[in-house]
């Protein structure tokens, strides 16, 4: 079947999983709750942590229920072939917009903070090469990247965060429960939406090692995720304010630019923070990429799946080049996030439930 | 009839046959005739006139006639007189021997008479031919199809010496040296351990290097040896003159720049990386020893890391791995700052920089790439000229040049510092291959900064990691044991555990035998500490 036939062990998935979910949040996730509920914003983050755990386990049902099998062979058997079809193409629609999305933000951010003055152009076609040179090793090296990564990535973000700490005033984040419930669901439902990425694992569920464990590796996933993202807007809110954050686009990175490094060896860290940054949106443009060629390739059944990173090659970067500005992008990235939740959910839900319905398994399970 | 064609066959001259790796043809048995055999044998080596050989009578009255073949120079003429020639030609003397008894005076000449080590039968021109080129001596005897081939080897070599590429301050001092078989013992003496298992082939179809693959049956995973002699096995080259020659050939990803197998000049780091399941490759004609597979890690380790005690080694290997990163990035990291991120910078520095920078000619990727070039042919100057002239090189190329380009406002003074940095980090790399390595990724990664500053550097240092993420060395991950890592071994990467702590083996060449340290030691030294103080 696959040319590397390397399985994705239980914690380069858990890694993968992070990183492609994280790159996502990490910059304007605090101008978001802080839109949506002032000073309850972590509180949203909290009832988005049980929405994508839920979300978590339908995909983790699904992944036990038929091990092995690529999503489009099971939801040939459970919803029809021509079904199936179409949502195999929306899923390849859905990967590439994704990876357009990721390659052009990080592009945008990019120019806004390190390099003002280089085109845009030569910045989506270096990281696609970037990307493309990794995932053209296969699937088990690119979960190995991320498993590499993961702490480089983390542990300076945890430390440039804490350094911010002195200058936190905790009570921004008062008060609590001032938001109405009705505001508080709609937020936590938009907030949730920030849990995108998840849905790579529909595709990349029969190269995991171990899928007995595929519920641990999905708990420990979106729960460190959740925390994550609950520290993050927890340092932004107390060290920022509430206000300002609803006003920045990136409030996390004005964050960065406001300290500077202890013994003054780097007057502001935004340089290093644009290199995290860089880490963070490889990994997920990777996964993104990875996912929407091996739908192709799972759609088709093609021998190889190399050839179609080749296809998806211009389709990304003319939808990265498309938006003609950030504010274009932003929306374009919340199609992409409501489109990721229509397949990363309530397709699972529905194969899911009619796999129940009709009694069909995989054959090994 | 019959009889004349075959008189006409024998008499036309049989052509030399050669094998394609240049041996002469071992299905060529000898003759009976002792002339024939000398006639065949000088025909191989016809033009060869360190070829000696030597013909003479043995027994009373001179009955049997014998011819000893040799180069000279490649035998120890001590052991060809005292052995071979003394108890043949005198001793027999006053013997009266039978005449042509075929075996039996075979066996007598070799059980009974011959007083040197290692004699061996052979009985083809083959074997012949590669015993007189390997230093071996050759025994005819009249009337035999068989020769003897008595063990002579000994020429002029190096005496084992201190390794100059791998000194160390606490450590044995014996380093590998040009003779396959010294270094052999060298790392035997150390594995006293029957599982020790050597094997030779002969590489090079010209130079017939002998090359060893040694490793612990029961240790070492089989297929890891299966694949080195498979790899091996493969090679066919002309000549091997070095264990360079065999690396570049056996080595998995050749567009790589780093090497996939450690070199080592150190029989203790030989005896080391076997007990931790590595396979060695000794090669004849070169001190520098091969372990595959290797790992990036184990290319920034040096031996000494295991004799020194754990806060030291610990924080010296850190200290390695910073400058392993500046000895590829710190000119890099200069250009983008000072060419795209200035903001980063303290200002204060900044403005130093800025006028230490004001009159210099050029832009900070050209002032770099000058500088380091620089630095490159002073630092190859310095390798080919003799010791006290090289240094001279080292005081004349970086002190009064230097001094004079910033005085003439060549360049700026800031740029001799980083450059100055970046060549001390590199030679703080213990291996001197990745060393190199390190340099090309120097100037690959000035260039990507001088295009887009810091995010060029992250486009190289992450193309650089998924190349090291996917390479592998004989099947071992090259990061290993950073990807799919495991807790327990985290004590010797980075850092160095102390030695009671590491219970286990490197898990990169699955080791068949995981077991390092029993620790058994605290329970007894306890008990003794008790039992004193009960006393």
């Amino acid at each position: 079947m696959l040319t590397n036939n390397d399985l994705i062990t239980v914690p380069q998935a858990v890694a993968l999983i992070i990183m492609t979910v994280l790159e996502v949040g990490l910059l304007s996730l605090p101008r978001e709750v802080a839109t949506y509920a002032e000073s309850d914003g972590w509180i949203l983050v909290i009832i988005a942590w049980l929405l994508a755990f839920i979300c978590s386990l339908v995909l983790s049902t699904l992944i036990r229920r038929f091990p092995g099998e690529t999503f489009i062979e099971y939801s040939q058997k459970v919803i029809g072939k021509f079904l199936a079809f179409a949502i195999g193409v929306i899923l390849i629609i859905h990967f590439v917009l994704a990876t357009a999305v990721v390659i052009r933000t990080f592009a945008e951010v990019t120019n806004a903070f390190m390099l003002p003055n280089t085109p845009r152009e030569f910045i989506i076609i270096a990281q696609m090469l970037l990307t493309i040179y990794l995932i053209r090793h296969g699937i088990e090296p690119t979960a190995r990247i991320a498993e590499i990564l993961f702490p480089l990535l983390l542990v300076p973000i945890f430390a440039m965060y804490m350094i911010a700490l002195p200058k936190a005033d905790f009570t921004e984040l008062l008060p609590v429960f001032n938001t109405p419930i009705k505001t508080m669901a709609v937020g936590s439902l938009y907030t949730m939406l920030n849990f995108f990425g998840l849905e790579i694992l529909l595709i990349l569920g029969p190269y995991l090692k171990r899928p007995d464990k595929i519920y641990w590796t999905m708990f420990v996933s979106v729960g460190v995720i959740a925390l994550i993202f609950l520290f993050i807007v927890i340092i932004t809110f107390s060290v920022l304010g509430v206000q300002p954050a609803k006003q920045f686009i990136w409030p996390g990175m004005t964050i960065i630019r406001m300290i500077t490094a202890p013994g003054r060896v780097f007057e502001r860290l935004d340089a290093l923070a644009m290199a995290l940054w860089t880490i963070a949106s490889f990994t997920a443009s990777n996964s993104m990429y990875l996912a929407g060629a091996l739908t192709c390739f799972h759609l088709t059944k093609a021998r190889e799946f190399k050839f179609f990173i080749t296809i998806l090659f211009p389709w990304i970067y003319f939808l990265a080049s498309l938006p003609p500005s950030i504010i274009a992008t932003e929306k374009l990235r919340h199609i992409v996030r409501w489109g990721s939740v229509s397949v990363g959910i309530a397709v699972p839900v529905i194969v899911l439930l009619l796999s129940i319905i009709m009694k069909k398994k995989g054959e090994t399970a | 009839m019959t009889n004349i064609f075959s008189k006409l066959y024998n008499n036309k001259k049989e052509e030399l046959f050669f094998e394609r790796d240049m041996s002469p043809d071992k299905s060529r048995k000898l003759k009976t005739n002792i002339g024939e055999n000398l006639r065949i044998v000088n025909e191989y080596l016809s033009d060869c006139d360190d070829v000696i050989t030597r013909n003479f009578y043995m027994g009373q009255g001179g009955k049997h006639q014998m011819s000893l073949m040799f180069i000279d120079g490649m035998v120890q003429m001590q052991t060809v007189q005292d052995d071979i020639l003394k108890p043949l030609m005198l001793f027999t003397r006053q013997f009266p021997l039978e005449y042509n008894v075929g075996e039996k005076f075979f066996n007598m000449v070799k059980e009974g008479l011959l007083t040197a080590g290692d004699v061996k039968e052979i009985d083809n021109f083959g074997e012949v031919i590669l015993g007189i080129l390997s230093g071996d001596t050759i025994l005819f005897i009249d009337k035999m199809e068989k020769a003897l081939i008595i063990s002579t080897r000994g020429w002029e070599k190096r005496g084992v010496q201190e390794p100059s590429t791998e000194a160390v301050i606490r450590g044995p001092r014996d380093g590998f040296t040009e003779t396959y078989r010294t270094n052999v013992a060298l790392v035997r003496r150390r594995l006293k351990d029957p599982n020790l298992k050597v094997k030779t082939i002969k590489l090079g179809r010209h130079t017939r290097t002998d090359v060893g693959i040694m490793y612990i049956k029961g240790v070492a995973k089989p297929s890891i040896v299966d694949e080195v002699l498979k790899r091996l096995n493969t090679v066919d080259i002309s000549t091997v003159l070095e264990s360079g020659y065999i690396e570049q050939m056996i080595e998995g990803d050749w567009l790589s720049p780093f090497p996939q197998l450690r070199r080592t000049e150190r029989p203790d780091v030989v005896a080391a990386s076997l007990i931790e399941g590595n396979v060695a490759i000794l090669c004849d004609n070169t001190p520098f020893a091969l372990i595959a597979p290797t790992t990036f890690l184990s290319l920034f380790q040096s031996p000494e890391d295991y004799y020194e005690r754990w806060y030291i080694v610990s924080m010296i290997r850190i200290l390695r791995f910073i400058a392993g990163f500046f000895a590829f990035t710190f000119p890099a990291l200069y250009i983008a700052m000072t060419t795209f991120h200035p903001g980063m910078l303290p200002t204060d520095l900044v403005l130093s920089i800025a006028a230490a920078r004001e009159g210099v000619p050029f832009s900070a990727v050209v002032e770099s790439l000058i500088m380091v070039i620089a630095l490159e042919v002073l630092r190859e100057a310095g390798v080919r000229l003799p010791g006290p002239i090289g240094q001279t090189i080292g005081i004349v190329g970086g002190l009064v040049v230097g001094e004079a380009a910033v005085r003439a406002g060549i360049v700026s003074p800031i740029m001799v510092i980083v450059v100055a940095v970046n060549a001390i980090s590199s030679f703080a790399i213990p291996n001197y291959s990745v060393a190199i390595g390190f340099r090309l990724l120097t100037f690959i990664l000035m260039a990507l900064a001088g295009v887009a500053g810091l995010y060029g550097i992250m486009l190289g240092l992450l193309g650089l990691t998924i190349h090291l993420v996917t390479l592998k060395s004989f099947g071992a991950h090259y990061l290993s044991p950073f990807v799919s890592f495991r807790f327990s071994e985290s004590k010797d990467t980075l850092i160095r555990g102390p030695m009671p702590s590491m219970e286990i083996r490197p898990g990169y060449t699955r080791p068949q035998d995981l077991d390092r340290i029993n620790d058994r030691r605290h329970d007894t030294i306890d008990k003794a500490g008790d039992e004193s103080a009960d006393q």
